[in-house]
């Protein structure tokens, strides 16, 4: 939150590290190194335009 | 401290990655000091900036941060230093808040918490260069109105840009001491903040600050109202009501702060920043490549690789010249003083050898520190933690703690000041527990001798390389382990948020780089050395004392005939073995004999406690080479392999049998035999605590380990 991830945001998933865990996320003009484990609490939806068209479970 | 006098005092706050430091360089001019906060391992800087109209004012840098809510030991630092609650120091007068300018938005979120505090606030947007190229342009002018009027300053510290209207900005909010215009909370929020200020100042009967509500309401933290005295059955029922009132207006009373922050900070905002057309950053184009999912980590191998081997071979060189240097004095100092055998044998051994004890680690110390500081700088070093978080996570560490774990494989020391660059408390100390086990390079000696020695004779060079290779790994075996339970079983932590920000890349500026490694090794010196030289003197003295001439006499009677350098080998041997340590070792001898070590070997062992790589000389000693004998020593090879037991159960088989020798190196791969490993483990962790867990731990767990190599090993031989 204080990295001002706040409701609302759009989020894009930049990559992931080479064994799968950390992810790297960009919002707000930033990319981030998040865990899965801390990824799993954000709740997503799946943008009209990503290239990747599968709902996630939150 | 010179902060209680008359002076001012400027408190330099700010994201980590946005130049602050540099920032802090280019203001002080390196007229800077470098101490410790009371009781926690968190480094005090300051230094005197000149605010360019006659007045001087001293600028604290306090550790880069995101929010105030506290969560790790430099982010309470930065709330008792705003405060005015650290020992020693006042409430500064003003806080130079630093912000990146290609991201206002969130620097200055911290900005508008710091606003909370009420202090007059001066802005730096610094990085001005990279926002221009990316097309930003920043009306400053309507920033500092819609701020209340704070002085807003665009700079390039890295450029050297813009520091005289930083001095000039800073003057000016420290004249005027308008504060910065704080954020509007929604009446609900605003009640429960009243709510909460009430409850707390009726219980304590002190005065409770608006920035200390917040703390109180919005953070599970408890060191706000642990600081206040606030007892937890006291504070449960008002806080939960008034959190129950922040939820029931629509607000998640964990969220809200950031949320409303940010709503405010988007208004304030509005019309500041207009964005043209500029060149994206060359970083994400970098990180395809660095962060490739195959060649990323070739490459961050390859890189680590290179910084080892530098760290390993470029130190050698001044090392072997300190080395010689030492020697060269005790060459000088010792002749003269010959005549007072016991002065001559305390200059030369006690002090000139304690000396160099520890300025053996600065080149590698230095080299290390300049390569992570390159490292840092550049943006690289959260890319590498990004790639080795995984491997590192489930044992409770994570991924920065890979360069101290790499460099450990050098020499400790380093490694454990390198631990500060973990952000996370509990996996900073368990880092630091784990670091002592890597196979440092003085224990290359101890494995050269016994391969040399042993191993290659009896079962070729390709069973003394894989030895060697093999011993590398005993340590890195047990420390996985040994983390895992640490942070599991006794630390206790829960899997910790590693959430880190991958900055943008940029050039490491010389002067800063070179600034940080002077002051590690500057803090490295004064600290540590201080132990290790007297540890050094100590261990001197012990195995001096008792000495008594008819010692000599008696030795030069039984060997008439041998030559004079043989003779006084044999001196040396004889007092060695009637010094308080000879003697020490041969009482406990027999806590050593389950692992096939003779008194000789004990003495050894005890003698190396403050360094280990002293076995290889002691060993020269005790088995009459002489001092001064090296691990390719042929001398002491061929007296340790005709060596045999004289009485007991194994009278006549040699001491060095194939289980004595691998018992023997398994030892010395897990024992905490390093003066001053200890001395900066305790100084990291901020007490003798850790410091002596670690040496109980490791000893023993080296006892056992070998006891049970060489029991297995003998019977299977």
């Amino acid at each position: 939150m204080a990295l001002g991830l706040l409701p609302g945001m759009v989020l894009k998933l930049v990559r992931k590290a080479p064994l799968g865990d950390p992810l790297a996320i960009e919002f707000g003009g930033q990319v981030v190194s998040l865990r899965l484990a801390e990824a799993e609490n954000l709740i997503v939806d799946v943008a009209a335009d990503c290239p990747i068209q599968r709902p996630r479970q939150p | 401290m010179s902060s209680l006098e008359a002076g001012l005092l400027v408190a330099l706050v700010g994201n980590p990655n946005t130049g602050k430091s540099t920032l802090f360089n280019a203001l002080t001019g390196l007229r800077q000091r470098v101490g410790n906060y009371p009781g926690v391992t968190v480094a005090r800087k300051s230094g005197t900036c000149d605010l360019g109209d006659g007045r001087k004012a001293e600028l604290i840098d306090l550790p880069g941060l995101y929010s105030l809510a506290a969560a790790s030991p430099d982010e309470q630092v930065v709330i008792d230093a705003l405060s005015g609650n650290i020992a020693g120091d006042r409430r500064p007068d003003a806080v130079l808040l630093v912000v990146d300018a290609t991201n206002l938005l969130r620097n200055l979120f911290l900005a508008s918490q710091v606003a909370e505090l009420g202090l007059p606030v001066a802005l730096v947007l610094n990085q001005a260069d990279v926002a221009k190229e990316q097309g930003l342009r920043i009306d400053t002018g309507l920033l500092s109105r819609r701020l209340g009027g704070v002085p807003v300053v665009l700079t390039s510290a890295w450029k050297g840009e813009g520091i005289a209207e930083v001095r000039r900005g800073l003057g000016e909010a420290l004249t005027r001491r308008a504060p910065m215009k704080r954020v509007v909370w929604p009446t609900d929020i605003a009640g429960a903040l009243a709510d909460v200020t009430e409850a707390a100042s009726a219980d304590t009967g002190k005065a409770i600050t608006a920035a200390d509500a917040q703390r109180l309401l919005f953070d599970t933290n408890p060191s706000t109202a642990d600081r206040l005295g606030w007892t937890a059955e006291r504070r449960e029922k008002p806080l939960r009501a008034a959190r129950d009132r922040v939820r029931n207006s629509g607000y998640n009373p964990m969220a809200a702060e950031p949320l409303v922050h940010y709503a405010w900070l988007r208004t304030a905002l509005e019309g500041v920043v207009s964005e043209g057309h500029g060149k994206a950053g060359r970083t994400a184009a970098v990180d395809r490549l660095l962060l490739h999912r195959v060649l990323g980590p070739l490459l961050f191998l390859g890189i680590m690789l290179g910084f080892f081997a530098s760290v390993f071979w470029l130190a050698k060189f001044p090392m072997d010249w300190i080395q010689t240097a030492v020697d060269w004095t005790k060459g000088v100092v010792a002749p003269p003083l010959s005549a007072y055998p016991m002065l001559q044998s305390l200059v030369a051994d006690g002090i000139l050898g304690g000396v160099g004890a520890f300025l053996v680690f600065l080149p590698q110390i230095l080299i290390l520190f300049l390569f992570i500081g390159i490292l840092e700088d550049s943006g690289y070093m959260a890319r590498a933690a990004f790639i080795m978080d995984r491997l590192f996570s489930w044992c409770g560490l994570n991924g920065k703690s890979f360069v101290p774990m790499l460099s450990g494989f050098a020499c400790a020391i380093p490694s454990l000041l390198s631990t500060r660059t973990i952000e996370d408390p509990k996996a900073r100390l368990a880092t630091a527990f784990v670091v002592p086990f890597m196979s440092c390079s003085a224990r290359f000696p101890v494995y050269a001798l016994m391969c040399a020695a042993f191993i290659g004779p009896l079962y070729g060079p390709g069973w003394e390389s894989l030895v060697m290779v093999g011993m590398h790994c005993v340590g890195l075996v047990f420390a996985v382990p040994t983390a895992f339970v640490l942070t599991r079983l006794v630390l206790k932590v829960k899997p910790q948020p590693f959430v880190l920000e991958l900055p943008r890349y940029q050039m490491p500026k010389p002067r800063d780089v070179v600034w940080r490694m002077w002051q590690n090794a500057a803090e490295f010196v004064s600290k540590a050395g201080t132990v290790i030289f007297a540890i050094t003197i100590v261990v001197w003295a012990l195995s001096y004392f008792p000495r008594d001439a008819s010692v000599a006499e008696r030795v030069r009677a039984a060997h008439p005939t041998e030559s004079a350098e043989k003779v006084q080998a044999r001196v040396q041997a004889a007092y060695v073995e009637q010094s308080y340590m000879g003697r020490f070792g041969k009482t406990i001898q027999p806590i050593f004999d389950p692992l096939g070590f003779d008194w000789k070997i004990t003495v050894g062992v005890l003698a190396s406690f403050p360094a280990r790589e002293v076995i290889v000389s002691t060993l020269g000693v005790t088995y009459s080479v002489g001092e001064g004998a090296e691990a390719d020593s042929q001398d002491l090879r061929r007296a340790m392999q005709d060596a045999k037991w004289s009485e007991g159960p194994r009278a006549g088989r040699p001491i060095f049998s194939l289980a004595a020798v691998l018992a023997l190196m398994v030892f010395f791969a897990l024992c905490s035999q390093c003066g001053p490993t200890i001395a900066t483990l305790a100084q990291e962790t901020g007490g003798w605590k850790w410091a002596a867990g670690s040496f109980v731990y490791m000893t023993t767990l080296a006892w056992l380990v070998s006891m049970a190599v060489y029991q297995v090993v003998i019977r299977l031989t």
